[in-house]
């Protein structure tokens, strides 16, 4: 074939030889019917033709009625394209299922990502609720520009942001936006102490520093003066680092009833329907007198599609009470941490706890009563107004 | 009466719109490329084919084409395509 059309690939084709017909009557008779016909050619005892399926029952009336023989050179086209595919229907299906498979693979979301942020996890979040993640369906997701819109509304905090969805990937550009410059508060003020102590560095920023190291100060005396020697006001900044003392009083128990697993357990299968579990392995009823339950849940899902169904293994655990007794000395190590965790929680970060000292303990009634002494670094300074502003000079 | 219309009107198209004849209607239209193939327009019918010689009657005679290794390319109603190498053509007007 010389020529492909795709109208007559579609109707369908055969090329045949016409045996017997010397006076051609056959072709005549078809040119004189108009049927369309093509690549006619003639050799000594016979000649082919082309000819559309739909015209062929014409040739065939005609070779039955003037005895003609016809042969059949060859078939084309998707009629018998498709007859030959009945025969081959794993083929078929095979070539279905590719296609199906194919464009259910890429209505997925598959790959997310994101540029121009270092909270990536923020942006991811914000995409999440947009169903904008790897595995997500496409169609569920609105447009690009839509998107666009729906996450300037979502993070406060950039000021532009760029969605493109290309074939299965998604690729999100962010311009965060820069804060302005916090402006600095310029307000007179003093920096006191907040806690007694004795002052072991004073780093000040501005302001006059009013206090030596190693003195010691109470609660409000002021430690950076806001207020300098010619008489102006200014916001008086800085770090006043001192050694402050606190007691700490505790009670600790010495035996201590601890839930032990003994190491027997029975498991059971659950199937959540809803909210409703059915038993479904692990008939066997615990004979535990003390136990402990955990349950593990796994949701069931084809694909992104969740099910309302649950895989719910729960195990008891057999547990018994142990009682420990803690030697005191044990004891003791570990009331020392607990009294220099309760003075961390009392001041504020960056602190240090330079020495510790029990200075009383006893024991009564399986407790131990203790009395702990810790000297602690840390900085006391704290802003207060000045109670006379005069006037401010910036 | 309508064939003395419409060849009335045939000639007021020639005349004074200046339309070729050809495109007209009934009368039949050959076209020869490169000694290699032959277009006939508003043919009548075919009378022999061979690879040697084909005999097609049209309005106002028969044409004769020899040649060798002749054949149709495609047959539609007002459309005949001849296709190999054409030596002779030959025209015998109907008396």
């Amino acid at each position: 074939m010389a020529f492909f059309r795709l109208s007559e690939w579609i109707k369908g084709y055969v090329e045949m030889e016409v045996w017997n017909d010397p006076e051609q009557e056959l072709l005549k008779k078809m040119v004189a019917d108009k049927v369309y016909l093509w690549d006619v050619r003639s050799s000594d005892a016979t000649y082919t033709l082309n000819v559309l399926l739909p015209d062929l029952h014409l040739a065939l009336e005609l070779a039955r009625c003037m005895r003609f023989k016809l042969r059949f050179s060859e078939k084309k086209g998707l009629p018998f394209w498709l007859v030959h595919a009945r025969k081959r229907k794993v083929f078929l299906f095979g070539a279905a299922f590719f296609v199906v498979g194919l464009y259910m693979l890429s209505s997925f979301i598959w790959r997310v990502e994101i540029s121009g942020t270092n909270e990536i996890e923020e942006v991811a979040n914000a995409l999440e609720k947009l169903n904008i993640y790897p595995g997500s369906l496409l169609y569920r997701v609105l447009e690009q520009d839509d998107v666009q819109l729906a996450l300037l509304e979502q993070l406060p905090n950039i000021s532009w942001v760029g969605v493109k969805i290309q074939g299965t990937s998604v690729f999100v550009r962010i311009i965060p936006k820069i804060a302005p410059a916090e402006r600095k508060a310029n307000h007179p003020q003093n920096i006191v102490a907040s806690v007694p102590g004795v002052v072991a560095t004073v780093l000040a920023n501005n302001g006059k520093v009013s206090v030596k190291q190693g003195e010691y100060v109470t609660p409000g005396t002021v430690l950076i003066s806001g207020e300098l020697d010619n008489g102006q006001a200014v916001h008086a900044d800085g770090k006043v680092q001192a050694i402050v003392w606190y007691r700490t009083e505790l009670k600790l128990p010495l035996e201590r009833v601890n839930d032990q697993y003994t190491g027997q357990f029975i498991r059971h299968d659950y199937l959540v329907i809803g909210n409703m579990p059915i038993l479904l392995w692990g008939f066997a009823h615990p004979p535990y007198r003390l136990s402990h339950t955990t349950s593990v849940d796994e949701t069931l899902h084809i694909g992104p599609v969740h099910l309302p169904l649950t895989w719910r293994i729960s195990t008891v655990y057999e547990v018994q009470k142990v009682t420990t007794a803690l030697p005191s000395a044990k004891a003791m190590a570990s009331g020392l941490r607990f009294a220099t965790s309760e003075v961390m929680r009392m001041t504020p970060d960056g602190s240090k706890v330079i020495r510790q000292n029990i200075l009383q303990h006893k024991l009564e009634h399986g407790n131990l009563y203790m009395t702990v002494w810790s000297e602690v670094l840390q900085d006391i300074g704290k802003p207060q107004g000045m109670p006379s502003v005069k006037k401010v000079v910036s | 009466m309508k064939p003395t219309v419409r060849k009335w009107a045939q000639r007021m198209a020639e005349e004074w719109l200046e339309v070729p004849s050809t495109t007209l209607g009934a009368s039949s239209r050959m076209v020869i490329s490169s000694m290699n193939r032959a277009v006939i327009e508003n043919f009548h019918e075919l009378l022999t084919f061979s690879s040697e010689q084909m005999r097609i009657r049209v309005k106002d005679g028969i044409i004769t084409i020899s040649g060798h290794g002749l054949f149709i390319r495609s047959v539609v109603p007002e459309e005949l395509v001849v296709e190999g190498a054409i030596i002779q053509i030959h025209f015998s007007v109907n008396s």
